[in-house]
């Protein structure tokens, strides 16, 4: 059985404005899938969705064989989730948080709930309101984590931290996976995060999955051409050219990203464009990005 | 041995792991016999999804490099004295073919390149 | 600029909104109880009502949101410290003086009506603030406006006023300082409120000199050093008080400010304990009862409707929806529930003085008179009533509101000009039945009571009809058929507006709606309440009669129904469950919109 199905989903907040068209997504047990997109693609809607916050308006949504519409209870006492703006009652303290916690989820682990509350530094008494932002998401974390959740959503969970802070969640993250064996499905703008955590990479762009495949297969199928612009190779020449995702000129080169890995693609563009040495290199994940969204045909 | 990963780099992680296992070798650093760190004692260290750790430590299993005992953690194969040879110059290689492709790009002839190489090993030698 | 800085005051943009609705629910509580004693012909004790129109305008004062001065934007832009200090002082009294116009307005406005829609008028009393201070809104004005310099008086330096213990002490004591300098002073020549008028102008001219050339987020003082250590947290969680259960945090939690919730119990307490009719108990007080219906069912609908801006929190938590609804709804009915109790338990205590049946001899009252709330009720014509010795009558429709096959309440024991005594006896005997629930004989009637005079006309023999003094184990009885009905309209009209409300909760519809349907249910909730007394300044129907109406459906639905008293409340509980499965299907459906900082309903509702 699948952790997660989702089988044309499709939500739009206003009419006409699609947030999510017919998407599909199926996530395996133990699999870690990093969402990309740009801000206000839809990943939150996704999570969302995922967890029955939202509706879909269109096709189905299974996890763990169960419809998070119908059966919300039995869904969320095995997902964990953190959001970036996910608000904790001011006013509570830390301990009552996680009490609360505790009572909702029959499989708390109390010494994995210490371990991280010690790991952290939390006061059992502060207030939510007087923690700072890393506190506060740290409690989020906590919470989210301590059951064991075989799902684990996360949505920019570490957005606004410090790096400290990113690489105490990270290996938060990679406890759970190395003791649970959990499913991870996380959305993040921290490429370099992405690159460690990530076993499969989906990137939603204008409410559709553009990329889905997993992250070794995404490094060694995407390459980065450039060239000079004195060489006279423009943008849409490029552009032309059946495997080439974006092409767009930024100073004194033009960025190309091919669908190809360097050596295929060093080869093809030298027989095309009758050149030699040509330099195609492979693509760190930041710059995959911004290729791709920043300036790439739909 | 102290693994290191740079998700800047454009390398896969799980290369860069095997990479660093197999330099590891070649320099005497492992020795056969000698056991790799368990999956998950290096995940969190490393900050690296376990999974790409395994995978390092399956394909470095199946080029012979590391062995499975069941039951047991993976160690270091054995290697022959030859086969070693051959390793340790197929990593100085792999440092070196940039190093020609650049002697290329900029028009050095090979004699003084070579000679170039000779000095700095002699200076290495002697630091 | 200023005005424009005004205009964008946070105290401007909603918050003036819920102390207005909370004051006007709370002016309206106490109207219900002053009509009723007003109609008696009774006026408490002026100050009482003073207090009222003073509380929540004053607490809006103290306790409001006029703590911030500015926003972070106009801080950062080149504006004068004055500009933002005057838009501050104008903003909130604008709110303030609204709060108070608002409140004396009302209870002005409806008691006007309301007398001369009585006899008091006739008697001679005329508006409630005419009658009470014959300058108040002079002296009203002047000490107000000395309360709000005094209060915006406090911290002027900083951008955000600190609220700390000494703080609130501070202003719970301007509070009672200014209540007791109106009460003291109020009463007196209008010349006395140039006193605080001048200490006002003289303190907001002293504020705007002590305003600093620019203002500081915080205080220069660092505060005191900490001396609290880190607490790890605790294995197995807290013991004892610190285990608290989910329902309070999750309605802790969705409420403004944590001490929001424990006023909003008490709050409902009251409500409950002015529902079971202890509030004017020496009347039986069963009126004012149903009168409050409509407020309850807006109360519950604020109280269950508020906390759904915030719930999302804990939307991605395993809590079931009808969970959640329950904590919504059963907390707050428990409150209104010992409310009601105790106010049974006092009622059952009480002793009756006023006796619920009179004897009149003037030419328009004359013959049998009884307390309006015994009234039955039929719908069309009234029936014709034939005595023993034959005399027939009709007794006129006293109210009648939808005209000829309408509701009507008609006085049963109607005793018509020039009807022979053994008639007058026969009626009392069955007044004496219906009221007291025993029947005092017609013969004690002919011989202890009445008398005939030579005209032939029936007259009293003694001062009055001592029916409750001679007769000292009679007591009017209860009407135990308001209590189920009192649950049934309250929970219709509250499971109508919650499910219309619940409705729109959804993905089709825009933020603007939801707003906009939140506010229209408490505003036909709120006109439905308001709707008696209208009819009565409007002079179309008396007030009374709509509750009167009910007192008596109760009781008759009781003598009728299979199963009585018992198979009324079996058929209330059925509507309400029905009504309740309709209800959690509407919220299960519900999507929460996720916490906004600025969100406009949250801050309206707390």
């Amino acid at each position: 059985m699948n952790v997660l199905e989702m089988r044309n989903v499709s939500r739009a907040y206003r009419q006409g404005e699609d947030v999510l068209k017919g998407l599909d997504l199926t996530v395996s047990q133990g699999e870690v899938i990093g969402l990309l997109g740009r801000n206000g693609a839809g990943k939150t809607t996704l999570l969302r969705i995922a967890l029955g916050l939202l509706e879909s308006q269109s096709g189905s949504v299974s996890v763990f064989g169960l419809d998070p519409r119908e059966e919300p209870v039995a869904v969320k006492q095995k997902v964990g989730y953190v959001s970036e703006d996910q608000v904790l009652p001011g006013f509570m303290r830390v301990h009552e948080v996680i009490d609360m916690h505790r009572k909702l989820f029959p499989d708390w682990d109390e010494e994995l709930a210490l371990e991280l509350s010690s790991r952290f530094h939390m006061d059992a008494d502060q207030r939510i309101k007087h923690l700072s932002k890393g506190q506060a998401r740290q409690v989020a974390l906590l919470c989210a984590v301590a059951h064991r959740p075989p799902l684990l959503l996360l949505d920019e969970p570490a957005g606004g931290l410090d790096p400290a802070m990113r690489r105490e969640f990270l290996e938060t993250a990679i406890q759970l996976l190395g003791e649970s064996g959990s499913t991870i499905l996380f959305s993040s703008h921290h490429m370099t995060d992405v690159e460690r955590l990530a076993s499969r990479l989906v990137m939603i762009h204008e409410g559709q999955k553009w990329i889905d495949s997993s992250l070794d297969d995404v490094r060694e199928g995407y390459c980065l051409a450039l060239f000079p612009v004195s060489d006279g190779v423009t943008a849409q020449d490029l552009l032309q050219l059946p495997s080439c995702l974006s092409a767009r000129e930024r100073g004194d080169a033009v960025r190309a990203v091919f669908e190809l890995d360097s050596a295929t693609c060093r080869r093809q563009l030298g027989d095309k464009l009758q050149r030699e040495e040509i330099q195609c290199q492979p693509l760190p994940l930041e710059e995959m990005f911004i290729e791709l969204v920043g300036g790439g045909r739909s | 041995m102290i693994f290191v990963v740079d998700p800047h780099s454009g390398v896969p992680l799980f290369q860069q792991l095997m990479e660093q296992v197999k330099l590891a070798i070649a320099a005497g650093r492992l020795q056969p016999g000698d056991a790799l760190p368990s999956v998950r004692s290096l995940a969190v260290p490393l900050g690296v999804n376990p999974m790409t750790i395994s995978k390092a430590y399956n394909l470095l299993q199946r080029e012979g490099i590391l062995d499975h005992r069941p039951g047991k953690p993976l160690v270091v194969a054995a290697i022959a004295e030859d086969q070693l040879g051959a390793r340790r110059l197929s990593q100085l290689e792999k440092a070196l073919r940039p190093a020609a492709a650049l002697a290329s790009q900029l028009a050095i002839e090979p004699d003084e390149a070579v000679a170039l190489y000779r000095r700095l090993l002699s200076a290495t030698k002697e630091s | 600029m200023t005005w424009s800085l005004v205009r964008h005051h946070p105290v401007m943009k909603a918050t003036y909104v819920k102390w207005l609705m909370f004051m006007w629910i709370s002016v309206s509580l106490w109207l219900g109880i002053m009509a009723l004693r007003l109609s008696q012909g009774e006026m408490s004790a002026q100050w009482i009502s003073v207090t009222w129109i003073w509380i929540a305008p004053a607490l809006y004062l103290v306790l409001g949101p006029h703590t911030r001065r500015a926003r972070e934007l106009p801080l950062t832009l080149p504006i004068p410290t004055r500009s933002i200090w005057n838009a501050h002082v104008i903003a909130v009294m604008l709110t303030s003086g609204l709060m108070f116009a608002v409140a004396i307005g009302a209870v002005d406005l409806v008691f006007r009506g309301l007398l001369t829609s009585t006899d008091a008028a006739e008697n001679g009393k005329i508006g409630l603030m005419a009658a009470l201070m014959p300058h108040f809104w002079l002296h009203g004005l002047a000490w107000w406006l000395l309360l709000t310099a005094v209060v915006l008086g406090d911290q002027p330096g900083i951008v955000e006023a600190r609220r700390g213990r000494l703080w609130v002490g501070r202003q719970v004591a301007y509070c009672l300082l200014a209540y007791a300098g109106l009460s003291v002073l109020g009463g007196g020549s209008p010349w006395i409120a140039i006193v605080p008028l001048l200490l006002a102008l003289s303190l907001f001219w002293w504020n705007l000199r002590r305003i600093p050339s620019a203002w500081s987020l915080m205080p220069r003082q660092p505060l005191p050093a900490s001396t609290k250590t880190i607490r790890p947290v605790a294995a197995g969680g807290e013991s004892g008080w610190r285990r608290r259960p989910l329902w309070l945090t999750v309605l802790v939690a969705t409420s403004k400010h944590p001490s929001l919730f424990g006023m909003a119990a008490f709050f409902m307490a009251v409500i409950g304990l002015a529902l079971s009719g202890l509030a004017t108990i020496d009347e039986g007080g069963e009126a004012l009862a149903v009168f409050l219906i409509p407020i309850t069912a807006y109360s519950i609908f604020a109280m269950a409707g508020a906390p759904l801006m915030k719930v999302s929190i804990f939307d991605h938590l395993p809590i079931s929806r009808h969970h959640l609804l329950l904590i919504l709804l059963i907390p707050q009915l428990c409150c209104i529930g010992v409310g009601y109790l105790a106010g049974e338990v006092l009622s059952s205590r009480a002793t009756f003085t006023n006796e619920p049946i009179t004897w009149g001899s003037e030419p328009d009252r004359q013959g049998l008179l009884m307390s309006p709330r015994f009234f039955l009720l039929t719908w069309g014509d009234v029936p014709t009533i034939t005595g023993p010795d034959g005399t027939t009558t009709t007794p006129p429709a006293d109210w009648k509101p939808l005209g000829t096959y309408g509701p009507t309440l008609y006085k049963p024991f109607h005793t018509p000009e020039g009807a022979s005594l053994d008639f007058c006896a026969w009626q009392l005997e069955r007044a004496s039945q219906h009221i007291f629930g025993q029947a005092i004989p017609a013969e004690e009637f002919k011989t202890r009571y009445l008398t005939e005079t030579l005209e032939q006309k029936v007259i009293l023999q003694g001062e009055s009809l001592s029916l409750l003094a001679d007769h000292p184990e009679l007591k009017p009885r209860r009407f135990r058929g308001t209590t189920p009905l009192q649950i049934l309209f309250i929970g219709v009209l509250f499971q109508i507006a919650y499910a219309i409300y619940l409705g729109v909760l959804r993905p089709g519809f825009s933020d603007k709606v939801k707003k906009f349907t939140f506010a229209a249910c408490l505003v036909i909730l709120m006109a439905i309440y308001m709707a008696p007394f209208i009819l009565g300044i409007l002079k179309v129907a008396d007030p009374s009669g709509s509750n009167i109406m009910i007192l008596a459906l109760g009781e008759q639905l009781i003598d009728t129904m299979p199963g009585g008293l018992f198979g009324l409340y079996v058929l209330v509980i059925l509507v309400l469950a029905v009504g309740h499965r309709l209800v959690l299907q509407q919220f299960r459906r519900a999507e929460w919109s996720p916490v906004r900082e600025d969100d406009f309903l949250a801050d309206v509702l707390g």
